[in-house]
Parts: structure tokens; C-alpha cells; sequence
């Protein structure tokens, strides 16, 4: 290097070169988040099209997309907002209650591949559950089970990094005050860190409302009087089947699930921003 | 640290929370490694070519590697060396967005591009582009943590932007940069709904073989079949998952 250094045309040229690696980056780099942009953009104006066509229709077709979105919408509300009790509950005790450092990133570790298993396995452990007991188990009751299995690692961990972001400092302000450790969770941390659990809880809400394989599992072992329909299993099982009113279905589905995620993400980045601007963060 | 007496009831409550969850983890577990194992082992008739979807899996996510990690290092070069810090708090968002973006869009993705286009590996691309924004956003953070101290340092001296790219902020955070793309596989293995949309029946992944058998578009499975793949799928993501964790940079916590 310290040759090339001395030379002040090789230098140039380095840079030249460097510069044109940067802006080849830069190309590549802004057109996949383009082309990414453009997936979301025609997943929802195709499927805008194909909501107004579905529901015109007034037959099999609209009936079955009206009721997937109310089923989609109580179960993922159901399952999310179930697990935001245990999630948080579970995530205060283990990191803040519990004082015995290593248990704590013990339990966060296996928390962390529990998030992390596929969602298909997820599935499969719902059709354990279904297949277990000696009576069918109601396919509401199956569907949220299932997916707050999905919901309560995410809530935990959410929780998690929203109170780490909370500063050690407070902590030992209140201890130092003689508040004990529920008191110091309750009175300081919860307080600061509510927008970035918030904004955990939202993101989880998309996850459930958007969770596609899961479904589709429990589908397999559930009597179709008793499952309750969802937006993506419908969109899955309409791709399969095929023709017009199936493929309008599929389309008004996805766009549904975009829009909800789209929705969801954005109002929670928009929290943990906010979050992350407090003046002592 | 004492606790009093009006705190039993409540901290009974919240340890009564984190007993639950930790025993949903391991029941999860529980189920899938004690059902699949009793079936591998057991005299049920196990029909599932395990060892083939195996391969499938394989070349599957390195295909979708092969696109996802050119494409989500560009976009992590993009943010943190081209963008403006305006222009990049605008798109971290939206990075977090298609990070997370429900698989079903690129599954429609992939069969919308598929009526067009008759190539048996549409699902392992697209499955590429659905993980390149995740790519991105770990990479993004594995490069939040290299010296920005040390990077300056090479400018001062000289150092094109390139080669503090090459001499410094890559192999500073070469550790975190392997572990995110052990992430980034243990995603790809993970995937179904994409790969099970596949027009070949060729083209299958372990995740993908049990959606695809329950939509009735490819062999149908039995149960021990199931749990047999499933268990695997768990084995294969907790260890992977676990060494890119390790591999990980301890967080300061």
C-alpha cells in the first residue's frame, strides 16, 4: 500500500476503481429495494382489483373471502393478544425479577431458537395437538393455540430488547432508593420501555395475521366444517385449485395480508423510533 | 435482594408466566423429537425419502443464498456507505418491512412469474429475493458494531472508501457477517409456503414437502412421515441457530 501511496496518479485510479465498485453497489442495492417496493405495490393494486371482483361476485367465492378475513382477523387478534400477557409476564420475570444472570441467558437463548424454528414445524405441533386428545379439538380453539406458540417467544424477546434499552442507570437509581426489584419494573422500567413492547406486540400481530404454513398443516387433520377458514390458507388452497374466481381469491387474499403488514411494520417502526429518540436512550 | 411480603402474590404470577412459557419450549420440542423419533424407530412404516429431501433442501437455499447474499451486501453497502443518513432512516423501515414480509406474497410471486416463465427453479430465486432484505438488515447491523474509529483512520491515511471497505469494516466484523449468514440459512431451510408452490415436484425442501403434501399438490404423507421431516427440520435449525450465536459477537449486556 505504502507503494501506491507515493503515486499520486495510482492513487487516483484506486479511487477511480473504488468508486466504481461503490456505484455498482449502489445500482444493485437500489434496485432490489426497488424491485422489492414494486413486489408490495402490485401485490396490493392487483389485489385491490381482484377484492372489488371477489366481492361483487356475490357467490361461493366472496362468501368464502368474507369469511376468511373475519377468521383471520379474530384468530390472529386472539392468538396475539393471548400471548401478550404470558410474553411479557414471562420476559419481566426472567430478565428483570429472577436476579440469576446465567439462567437468564439460558432461557433467553432456547427462547431465541424457539423463535427461530420454522413456521411449518409450528404446524405440525398444532396437528400433535389436534390428534391428541379423543374428541376433535374446535378449530378456533386449535388455530389460536397454534399460533401463540408462534406469538410468545417474539412478545418475550420484544420485551426483552425493549427493556434493555432501558439504561442500567435507572435501575440503580432504584434500587439505591430502596424500591424492590417489582417496584423498579413497575414504577421506572415498564414505563420507558411500553412503546418498544408496543411496537414488539404489532409486529407479532403481522407475523400471526401473515402465518401461512401453520395453517395449512392443521388443515390436514381438522374436519372442514370444523376449521375455521384464514385469509392465507384460503389464498394457498385457492392458488391450488386454479381457475378465475380461485386465482381473484388468492390475489384479494395476499393484497389483504400485504396491507395489514404493511400497516402493522410501519406503525411499529414508527413507535420504536420514537422509542429510541427519548432523550436518554 | 429481600422481597415483601405484599410482592409474593405478583412475582408468583410472573414466575407462573415464565414456568409456562419455558415448558411450551420444551414441550414443542418434546413433541416433535419424541413423536419423530418413536417413528424412526418404531415399526411404523416411514414412505418419506428423508435422505432426498435432504438434498432438496440443500440446493434450494444455496440457490436462494447464492441470490439473497450478493443482493442483501449491496443493499447493506447502499445504506451504510451511499445513503445519506436522511435518506437512510427512510429506508431502515422499509428494510424492516421486507425483512418480515409474509412469505405467502413471493409464494403468489412465484407462481404468478411461474405461468410466464417454465423453469423449475422460479421457487429457489424468489425464495432469494425474500431473504435478501433479511441479509440486509443483519448485515447492517453486523457492520453497526465494526470501529467506526479505525475506518476514519485508513481514510486519513489514504484508503479509498473501497478498501476500508475491504481492509477494515469486512474483516472487523467477519464473525458477525458468518453468523448472519448462518441465519440467513437457517431461514432458507425453514421456508415452505415458496418452495411448496414449485410447478416441479422435483423441486422440494424438507419444510416445503409437508405444506405441499397437505394442499394435495404432491405425494401425500402419513403422519409418521410428518413428524419424521419435522423432526429433522427442528435438529437441523436449533443446532445451526445455536452456532450463529455463538459465533455471534457477545452483546454488551
Amino acid at each position: 500500500m505504502s507503494d501506491a501511496l507515493s503515486s499520486t496518479a495510482a492513487r487516483g485510479q484506486r479511487r477511480r476503481l473504488g468508486n466504481i465498485v461503490l456505484a455498482a453497489c449502489g445500482a444493485v442495492g437500489g434496485a432490489t429495494l426497488l424491485a422489492l417496493l414494486a413486489v408490495v405495490i402490485w401485490a396490493i393494486g392487483q389485489g385491490l382489483a381482484d377484492i372489488g371482483g371477489t366481492l361483487a361476485r356475490r357467490d361461493d367465492a366472496s362468501d368464502a373471502f368474507i369469511a376468511a378475513f373475519t377468521g383471520s382477523i379474530v384468530i390472529s387478534l386472539v392468538a396475539t393478544f393471548g400471548s401478550v400477557a404470558i410474553g411479557i409476564g414471562a420476559a419481566i420475570y426472567v430478565s428483570e425479577a429472577m436476579n440469576r444472570p446465567r439462567l437468564t441467558r439460558l432461557i433467553f437463548g432456547a427462547v431465541q431458537s424457539w423463535a427461530s424454528l420454522p413456521s411449518v414445524v409450528f404446524g405440525i405441533v398444532g396437528m400433535r395437538l389436534v390428534t391428541s386428545g379423543l374428541q376433535q379439538v374446535p378449530g378456533f380453539l386449535a388455530a389460536t393455540l397454534t399460533l401463540s406458540i408462534l406469538a410468545i417467544p417474539r412478545i418475550m424477546l420484544a420485551t426483552r430488547d425493549a427493556m434493555l434499552q432501558v439504561p442500567d442507570a435507572m435501575r440503580a437509581a432504584s434500587y439505591a432508593l430502596g424500591a424492590t426489584r417489582l417496584q423498579t419494573v413497575r414504577d421506572h422500567i415498564l414505563p420507558l420501555a411500553i412503546r418498544g413492547i408496543a411496537g414488539g406486540v404489532l409486529t407479532t400481530l403481522a407475523r400471526t395475521f401473515g402465518a401461512t404454513a401453520p395453517l395449512v398443516m392443521l388443515g390436514l387433520v381438522m374436519n372442514s366444517e370444523d376449521a375455521w377458514p384464514t385469509l392465507p390458507a384460503a389464498a394457498m388452497e385457492a392458488v391450488v385449485t386454479g381457475g378465475k374466481s380461485s386465482a381473484e381469491l388468492a390475489g384479494a387474499a395476499v393484497a389483504v395480508v400485504v396491507m395489514v403488514h404493511v400497516a402493522a411494520t410501519l406503525w411499529a417502526g414508527g413507535l420504536q423510533r420514537r422509542f429510541q429518540r427519548e432523550p436518554w436512550a | 435482594m429481600s422481597s415483601r411480603r405484599s410482592e409474593i402474590l405478583p412475582t408468583a404470577v410472573l414466575a407462573g408466566c415464565a414456568a409456562l412459557a419455558v415448558g411450551l419450549a420444551v414441550a414443542v420440542v418434546a413433541v416433535v423429537a419424541g413423536e419423530s423419533i418413536g417413528f424412526a424407530f418404531g415399526d411404523h412404516h416411514v414412505s418419506v425419502d428423508v435422505w432426498a429431501l435432504c438434498r432438496g433442501t440443500l440446493t434450494v437455499s444455496f440457490l436462494a443464498l447464492a441470490v439473497a447474499l450478493p443482493l442483501g451486501l449491496t443493499m447493506a453497502v447502499t445504506l451504510r456507505e451511499l445513503a445519506s443518513p436522511a435518506l437512510r432512516l427512510a429506508i431502515r423501515p422499509w428494510l424492516a418491512l421486507f425483512a418480515t414480509m409474509p412469505p405467502i406474497v413471493f409464494a403468489y410471486l412465484a407462481i404468478t412469474v411461474q405461468r410466464g416463465v417454465r423453469w423449475s427453479q422460479i421457487p429457489a430465486l424468489t425464495l432469494g429475493l425474500l431473504l435478501a432484505p433479511f441479509v440486509a438488515r443483519v448485515f447492517d447491523t453486523a457492520l453497526r458494531n465494526a470501529p467506526e474509529g479505525m475506518r476514519d483512520a485508513a481514510l486519513a491515511l489514504g484508503a479509498t472508501r473501497l478498501e476500508a471497505w475491504l481492509h477494515i469494516l469486512l474483516p472487523a466484523s467477519a464473525r458477525a457477517m458468518a453468523s448472519a449468514v448462518l441465519l440467513t440459512f437457517v431461514r432458507a431451510i425453514g421456508e415452505s409456503v415458496v418452495v411448496a408452490v414449485a410447478a416441479s415436484t422435483e423441486v422440494t425442501t424438507l419444510a416445503a414437502e409437508p405444506v405441499r403434501a397437505a394442499l394435495g399438490r404432491g405425494p401425500p404423507l402419513s403422519h409418521p412421515d410428518i413428524f419424521v421431516v419435522g423432526g429433522v427440520l427442528v435438529a437441523a435449525t436449533v443446532v445451526l441457530h445455536r452456532l450463529a450465536m455463538r459465533l455471534y459477537p457477545r452483546e454488551r449486556t
